[in-house]
This record gives structure tokens, C-alpha cells and sequence, in this order.
């Protein structure tokens, strides 16, 4: 009899374990659907959403923010633009918490700022470059071969540099190096970043890069 | 068998349970009614949920029952949840409302001008402190391009709306500053003594302040130190006026900024004209050192500065008729901690101590004047968000100062005296919005002067009202208070604190593009210093028997980028002034004030030439004089002043860069009026000077070398 009821325990455990698991699964793939469709509204919701049920979870958060930064850089409004940059901030600080010290949130936070400086340069670009860099850096120490973290480094220094109306052929070198990191993803949860790659090979093109 | 009925109960529990899908419907809308589309509708802790359609409706399932909490949420609005009994949740209707933390909400401080990093306010950005052309990177010169500011170029202290330059009262980082200008003689300004690379963004008010800061009759500068520095690097600035060097050292908690300065004058004359005799030009050391820690709750910020100077000229007494050597001697220290932190999400507390000493002494031939400061400065206050729509701020805080004269002749001591007191204040403000356009700031200040026994309570209100996307308008009423100065204090304390009374309307016009403000105040005051001269460099009968009026307009406009790579902003300050202290015989405008005052400061970027050009021109009408041969008081008004300076930053390469700065490039002839002796000549006639300014342009080279690890970066922040 209590063998039994072990057993159904053990059977109702991994039930729920695998529905949640699957849930998680399913949510995250609608989610990044979402986002593909450029519904970025519902897919930062959807994220949200997920994360607040995976509190543990720093990958829904993380994503939550990368979808309101990325969209920051399109969206004309400051009042809009600043508030998802705010809310996105948020995000970074909650993923912090789930997983700290960690390479990719550090740097997505560098690309968060810089979503600032894009927005008013003339205000953010003195106050925050230093950050941004700081970030980017640090995310590299964590883990010096986050192909992501070298890329938004590099990015930012161009970003520099055109202003500046400087060649920008010089960072062919450096962009060339990142390239193969993007290869080996890092092995663990099915949605953890590996994207990237495509931006890196856009910015080689408009460097001048062979 | 037992098994067997375990297992169909078991799937039938969950076949049950997946069968039991709730509805969950409503629409989510504004309080007018207006659908909101997109917000976050969900059941917290669970995947359940679903953002809103065109219309505003939401309907999702879910396999939950019983209460749980649905939570309803959109950027810019304020976050809703309702708990309730899942099979309730349906055809609900849920208003949100704009949240007032959002950066379209009504701004209440509407009357500061600030630069910084805070777009929402800023009308100066991080740059302008240090790249107005004339400002020669003088931070309180750049304030002068503000509008409320009367300039005037032989004094260089700042002068808000009338009053005079002890009016305004200077904090950095909200601690006091107690001797923040430069001393000079001869009629050459003074600068503020703080690097503008120290300050991440300034605040200035000519007008009603909150609650917070007191002993200030017309206006407050705060000027914030930068929280984060950028990188370790040093920095070596050779100028044909002196050089300087720095050195910043940046771990990952803390960071350590130094630098240091020697300035000599000596060099620049010998090439330049000028109409001043020297006997010492100026010379001086000054340092800085600030130290940064960030704890897990805050940061944590050390400052110290110091510096000495002597400068010593020729000039002509108008009464006896002979040359006197004039010598000034000048000691600085000013340091100041501060600690921020969060107590919780909705609490924060700022602390901060700061002390200053300063000794000038000042050589007349064989008469000696010593003054001497001594300041302590200790504030702690608390800000409570209750909710997005109120927040409390409130605090204490205590100011001691002593102050010293020693006036001797031939070492011959002949007046000593010194006079400390205690000022403990207490004061409160609350930020309530009624919504997000409508809003108010009601405060109160109590302080007590341990010299005059004195007591006051300054009441404070501001008022906000956001009538479109980008246009604001605000009224403020308010009392201040502020001791006399500390001569008067040694010779009689039966005195009283001086009172003005604010009164001002605003309007804030905003886009990306431009930003308009106009102002109008009144300011009245009463219970002003009045004495009078019994003998030259000697006063009597000192009461609070003066009183006047300031009223004006002020306009500001700032354009940028409105022509690509031309930035620019244009101020203009109308005012009426009109008092009787001091020893005025009826009521006048002090000489201080003029009444139109018209600054242009363009900045043009050339990305080919990588190089910024900066053209700055200010204008302020007649100064008024007396003239003692005639018979009305402060009639005579001076020719008006125009100066155009213009400024050339070229970027060698990244690390290095050439500043060249020139003012007033057409050599127009200023004139500041006449002064006359003391008392009449043989022939009944005074003697009679024309005051003209010591240098008629004035021209700086520098070039500034960086030496850090990251080569991209540059001092051009700092031009």
C-alpha cells in the first residue's frame, strides 16, 4: 500500500514537473514567435509573464528586457522610449537577482544604457559611455569568451568612432576574432542566448571588413 | 486491484483538473474610458494571461480556481491588481490610470533650471557648464547665460533677480558652500573656485525653492558631483595661464579622483595689455581630491578642495590722490561627505557633513584686514514615496558658523571681533498629484538663530498644471530668510533676519527640439540692513529699516539642432528693481542691477574638421551710478555692455586637443560708470574716475593631453 502510494506520488510529481516543464517550453517558444512577428508588445508581456511564474528563472527576465531595449531603438517617442527603457531596467535588475554575476545579463545591461545614449545623445552619451563600457567589460571578465559581450563592446567603439568620422576598418581585426565564439553556444537551457551572429556580420560589412 | 482504482482516480484528478478552465474576461480601459491596448493581463504566479485587444477586451483561460490575484499592467500607467474568486473574473472593466511617475507628468519644480542628466528638467546639458564660449570654464560664468542673471563682468559672482551677490547661496551636492568665489581686488571677477569636471549636473533657482534650502533670499545653485568616474586615465592641461594635472583611479566599488593646479599670471602679462598695475599678478595653487565608495545600500561620496592665492595691484586713491599698494593673501579648504541611500523601495535618506575655512587678508599700504570663516554644515533628510501620486520629503539640519575681522594699522590692532552662531532648521515638503497633469508641492521651514534668538517659519507652495503634451504652467509663492552679513552681526545683535517674499508664474514650452520657458515674478523684502557711514571704512545706527521690490520677466529659448550641428540657446532678462538699505538716502536700484540683460550662446559642430566652434554674446544695459553732483541718488546710468567671446576646440586626435578662447573679439570699449571720492575737493568738486575693465579681451590657449588605457577616450567633455 504505501509502495503505492509512493508511487503515485512519484507519478504525480513528474506530472506536474513535465506540464510545467513543457509550459515553460511552450511559453517561451510563443513568446519568441511573438517577437518574430514583431508583436513586441505581447511577446514582452508574454515574457513577463513567464518570468514572474519562474521567479528562479533569470532567461524570461532577460528576455522580457532584451524585447523592450531592442524595440527602444526603433521607437521615435521619448516618453515611450523612456519609459521602456525603464521597465526594461527593471527587468535586468530582477534577472540580476536570479542569477547573479552573470555574462549576458551584464552586458545586455551595457546595450540597455546605450539605448539611452541613442535616444539623446547630446544628454546620456557623456553620463553613461563610461558605464556602458564598464559594463561590456565586466561582462567579459564574467566570461571572456560571450561572443555577445565583445560584440556590444566593439559596437559601441564604433559607434564612437563614426562620430568622430574616424576609419573604421580598424575594428575589422577585433570583429573578426568575435566571429567564431558565435559558433559554439554555450550547452545548458534551450533558450539561452545564442544569437548575434547576423548583427556581427551586418557590421562587418558596413566597416568595410573583407 | 487497489493499484488499479489509485490510477484511475489518479488520472481522473487531473483529466477533472484540466477540464475545470475558467474564463477570465473584462477590457481594460482609461479612466475616460479610452480602450488601452497591450496591457499585461494575467494571474500572478501562473502562466495564465494574455495582453489586451484593439478595443481594450481581454479574454484568456485558465485551469486555476478559487481567489487568486489578477494582475493588470501597461507601460506609463499604474499597475492594478484585484483579487478575487477566478470564477468571478469576468466581463470585468478595469481602469488604469497614467502613472504620475512617468516622464510626462506635470513637473513640479518649475522655476530651477537644470543641467544634467535628468532630460526631463534639463535645459543645460552635462556639456554646456564647460564648452560656453566665455565661460572659460567657470561654471558659475556658464550659469550667467541663464535668464534671472544679471551679469556683470568686473565682479563675475552670480546676481539673481535684483539681489545681490550674497542672495544666492551655492551647495554642492546639497551641503553648503560657504566661501565659493575666488578673492580679487581691482575690479577683476571673480570665478567660482570648483572644477566643472568635478559636477555631473547643476541646479539653479531664481526663485521659489523648496523647503529644503534656506538662508537664501534670491537664489540657489547645487551643484552634483559625478556619482560614477569614467575610467582610470590622467590628465595634463597646459595653459597660458598655468597647468594642471589629474590623476583618477577607478576600482570597481570606489574610485579616487586628485588634481591639481598652479596658475600664474605672471607669463600672460608680460604679453597683454591691461590697465591694472600690478605689483603681484595672481598666482595660486589650488587641489581637489574626491573619493567614491558605493555600499550594497548607497554611495558614498568624499570631497576636498583647497586652495591659496595672492594677487596685489597699484591703484589710485580718488581722496588723497596718491598710489596705494593693495595686497590680497587667500586660504580655501572646503570638504564635504555626503552618503545616499536606499532604505527601501519606497524610502531614501541623504546625509551629508560639510566644513569650510577661509582667511583673506587684505593690505592697504600699512592698514591690515583680516577676515576669517569658519563654517559647519551637518543635514540629514528623508524622501518616502507613499504612492506614485504622493511623496514626503523631510529632513533637519544645522549651520554653525564663526566669522573673524581684524583690522590693524602699522601692527597696530585697532578692531577685533568675532561672531558665531548657530542656525538648526527643520523642513518638510509634501508632492501630491491629484493626476498626472495637476499637481502641487506644499512645504514648510522652521529655522532658529542662536545670535538674533530669532524664529521663522517659511511657508512654501508650487503649484503645476500640464495643459498639453509639451506645455506646462506653474505659480509658486514663498518666504525666505537670511542673516545679515557677518559685519553687521559684530557691531549689533539686535538685529533681525532680512525677508523676501516670492511670488512667480511659468510657463514651460518642450519639444525635442525646442524648449521655451517664460517667467514673471514679484519679489518683495523687507526688514533690509540700513546704516550709517559715520567715517570712510566705519558704519552706525545698523537697524532692519530697508525694504524694495524686484519684478521682471524672464525668457529663455533653446534650440538644438534645429540648423544641423548648431546648438543654441538665447536668454533675456527684463527687470525692475527698487530698494532702500545700506546707506541709501531714498530708493534706488543698487548698482549691481541692470534692467535688460540679453545672452546668445551658440555652439556649431564641424564633424570634417572635428572641431567645435562657440560664439557667445552678452548684452546688459546701463549700470546705475551716483553721481554727487548732482542731486537725485543713483540717477547716472553707464553705457550699455556688449561682449562677444568666442571659443575654437580642435581635436587632434582623440587624445589630444587644442582650445583656443577669446572675449569681447571686436574690442568694444566697456565702461562700468564713474566712481568719485568720498568726499569733495578743494574746488567742492569730487574726483572722478571712468571704471573700465581691467583687461579689454582676454585670450586663453590650452591643450589638454589624456594618457589612459582606452585610447578612444578625450578630454572634450571638459573643454
Amino acid at each position: 500500500m504505501k509502495n503505492y502510494i509512493s508511487l503515485l506520488s512519484l507519478i504525480i510529481l513528474s506530472n506536474i514537473a513535465l506540464s510545467q516543464g513543457t509550459a515553460y517550453e511552450q511559453g517561451m517558444k510563443k513568446a519568441f514567435s511573438l517577437w518574430g512577428e514583431n508583436k513586441t508588445t505581447e511577446a514582452s508581456a508574454l515574457f513577463e509573464r513567464i518570468a514572474l511564474a519562474e521567479k528562479e528563472n533569470w532567461l524570461p527576465y532577460y528576455y522580457a528586457a532584451n524585447v523592450l531595449i531592442a524595440s527602444s531603438f526603433t521607437t521615435e517617442d521619448k516618453v515611450k522610449t523612456n519609459e521602456m527603457l525603464k521597465k526594461a531596467e527593471e527587468h535586468i535588475a530582477a534577472a540580476h537577482v536570479a542569477s547573479p554575476d552573470n555574462s549576458e545579463i551584464t552586458t545586455l545591461e551595457g546595450v540597455l544604457y546605450t539605448g539611452y545614449v541613442a535616444m539623446e545623445p547630446e544628454v546620456y552619451a557623456m553620463q553613461y559611455s563610461n558605464k556602458i563600457m564598464g559594463l561590456h567589460e565586466k561582462a567579459l571578465k564574467l566570461n571572456p569568451d560571450n561572443p555577445r559581450a565583445r560584440f556590444n563592446k566593439i559596437e559601441y567603439e564604433i559607434g564612437t568612432a563614426r562620430f568622430f568620422g574616424q576609419d573604421l576598418s580598424t575594428f575589422c581585426d577585433a570583429l573578426k576574432e568575435t566571429k567564431p565564439l558565435f559558433e559554439n553556444p554555450e550547452k545548458g537551457d534551450a533558450f539561452f542566448p545564442s544569437y548575434g551572429v547576423e548583427r556581427l556580420d551586418a557590421t562587418m560589412t558596413q566597416c568595410g571588413c573583407e | 486491484m487497489k493499484l488499479k482504482t489509485y490510477i484511475s482516480l489518479f488520472f481522473l484528478l487531473v483529466s477533472v483538473s484540466h477540464n475545470a478552465q475558467n474564463l477570465v474576461s473584462g477590457i481594460v480601459t482609461e479612466k475616460s474610458g479610452e480602450p488601452i491596448i497591450g496591457a499585461n493581463v494575467f494571474i500572478e504566479g501562473s502562466y495564465d494571461g494574455t495582453t489586451s485587444e484593439l478595443d481594450g477586451s481581454f479574454s484568456f483561460e485558465t485551469s486555476l480556481s478559487g481567489d487568486q490575484v489578477l494582475s493588470i499592467s501597461f507601460l506609463g500607467y499604474e499597475a492594478k491588481k484585484r483579487t478575487l474568486p477566478v470564477e468571478e473574473m469576468q466581463n470585468l472593466i478595469i481602469k488604469l490610470r497614467p502613472s504620475a511617475a512617468t516622464l510626462d507628468a506635470v513637473e513640479i519644480t518649475s522655476s530651477t533650471f537644470k543641467a544634467g542628466d535628468n532630460s526631463k528638467v534639463a535645459v543645460l546639458k552635462p556639456l554646456d557648464m564647460v564648452t560656453t564660449a566665455g565661460s572659460m570654464g567657470d561654471v558659475v560664468a556658464a550659469i550667467q547665460s541663464l535668464p534671472g542673471t544679471q551679469s556683470n563682468a568686473d565682479d563675475g559672482r552670480l546676481f539673481v533677480r535684483g539681489g545681490d551677490a550674497r542672495e544666492t547661496r551655492i551647495f554642492i551636492d546639497g551641503m553648503r558652500v560657504f566661501s565659493p568665489y575666488t578673492r580679487t581686488i581691482g575690479g577683476t571677477p571673480s570665478r567660482g573656485r570648483y572644477s566643472p569636471f568635478l559636477f555631473k549636473g547643476v541646479s539653479f533657482s531664481t526663485g521659489g525653492y523648496d523647503a529644503e534650502f534656506g538662508q537664501a533670499l534670491s537664489g540657489i545653485l547645487d551643484m552634483n558631483t559625478i556619482d560614477e568616474p569614467k575610467q582610470t586615465e590622467s590628465n595634463l592641461s597646459l595653459m597660458t595661464v598655468g597647468l594642471g594635472v589629474s590623476h583618477t583611479h577607478k576600482g570597481d566599488d570606489s574610485s579616487v579622483s586628485f588634481s591639481g593646479s598652479y596658475i600664474d599670471l605672471t607669463p600672460y602679462y608680460l604679453l597683454a595689455p591691461t590697465r591694472l598695475n600690478f605689483n603681484t599678478p595672481f598666482r595660486g595653487f589650488s587641489g581637489e581630491l574626491v573619493h567614491r565608495h558605493k555600499t550594497s545600500k548607497g554611495l558614498i561620496k568624499n570631497y576636498i578642495a583647497g586652495d591659496w592665492g595672492i594677487v596685489g595691484v597699484f591703484q589710485n586713491n580718488l581722496d588723497s590722490g596718491l598710489r596705494e599698494d593693495v595686497d590680497v593673501d587667500n586660504k580655501n579648504i572646503y570638504t564635504n561627505s555626503t552618503y545616499n541611500m536606499i532604505l527601501s523601495d519606497k524610502t531614501s535618506l541623504k546625509m551629508g557633513i560639510s566644513l569650510g575655512y577661509n582667511k583673506d587678508v587684505v593690505e592697504v599700504d600699512d592698514f591690515r584686514l583680516q577676515t576669517s570663516l569658519k563654517g559647519m554644515h551637518i543635514k540629514g533628510a528623508f524622501k518616502r514615496i507613499i504612492s506614485d501620486f504622493i511623496s514626503l520629503s523631510y529632513g533637519a539640519e544645522v549651520t554653525w558658523q564663526e566669522d573673524g575681522v581684524n583690522k590693524s594699522s602699522t601692527g597696530v590692532t585697532f578692531y577685533n571681533g568675532t561672531v558665531s552662531r548657530y542656525i538648526p532648521a527643520a523642513f518638510t515638503s509634501l508632492d501630491y498629484f491629484f493626476s498626472k497633469d495637476l499637481a502641487f508641492q506644499l512645504g514648510a521651514r522652521y529655522e532658529y538663530n542662536s545670535l538674533l534668538e530669532t524664529n521663522e517659519i517659511n511657508p512654501r507652495l508650487t503649484l503645476a498644471y500640464k495643459m498639453g503634451k509639451n506645455d506646462q504652467i506653474s505659480g509658486a509663492i514663498g518666504i525666505y530668510n537670511q542673516e545679515l552679513g557677518p559685519e553687521s552681526l559684530q557691531t549689533n545683535n539686535t538685529l533681525i533676519n532680512e525677508k523676501s517674499t516670492h511670488y512667480l508664474i511659468n510657463y514651460n514650452y518642450k519639444t525635442d527640439k525646442n524648449i521655451i520657458r517664460l517667467e514673471g515674478y514679484y519679489k518683495s523684502y523687507k526688514d533690509l540692513l540700513t546704516y550709517q557711514n559715520i567715517e570712510q571704512r566705519s558704519i552706525g545706527n545698523s537697524a532692519n529699516g530697508g525694504d524694495g521690490a524686484a519684478y521682471g520677466i524672464d525668457v529663455f529659448w533653446r534650440a538644438n539642432n534645429l540648423i544641423k550641428y548648431v546648438d543654441m540657446w538665447v536668454s533675456y532678462s527684463w527687470l525692475h528693481n527698487e530698494r532702500k538699505y545700506l546707506d541709501y538716502p531714498d530708493y534706488a536700484t543698487p548698482n549691481f542691477s541692470t534692467s535688460h540683460n540679453l545672452s546668445v550662446v551658440t555652439k556649431k559642430w564641424f564633424p570634417k574638421l572635428n572641431s567645435q566652434l562657440g560664439v557667445t554674446y552678452t548684452l546688459a544695459s546701463g549700470r546705475p551710478y551716483d553721481n554727487p553732483h548732482t542731486p537725485s541718488f543713483m540717477s547716472e546710468r553707464s553705457k550699455p555692455f556688449h561682449n562677444l567671446s568666442m571659443s575654437w576646440a580642435y581635436l587632434i586626435t582623440q587624445q589630444k586637443i587644442l582650445f583656443v578662447s577669446v572675449s569681447n573679439v571686436p574690442r568694444i570699449k566697456n565702461e562700468f560708470g564713474y566712481r568719485y571720492s568720498s568726499a569733495p575737493n578743494a574746488d567742492g568738486m569730487y574726483n572722478s574716475e571712468l571704471i573700465r575693465p581691467n583687461d579689454d579681451q582676454f585670450f586663453f590657449v590650452g591643450f589638454f593631453i589624456t594618457m589612459s588605457k582606452d585610447k578612444t577616450k578625450n578630454q572634450l567633455d571638459q573643454l
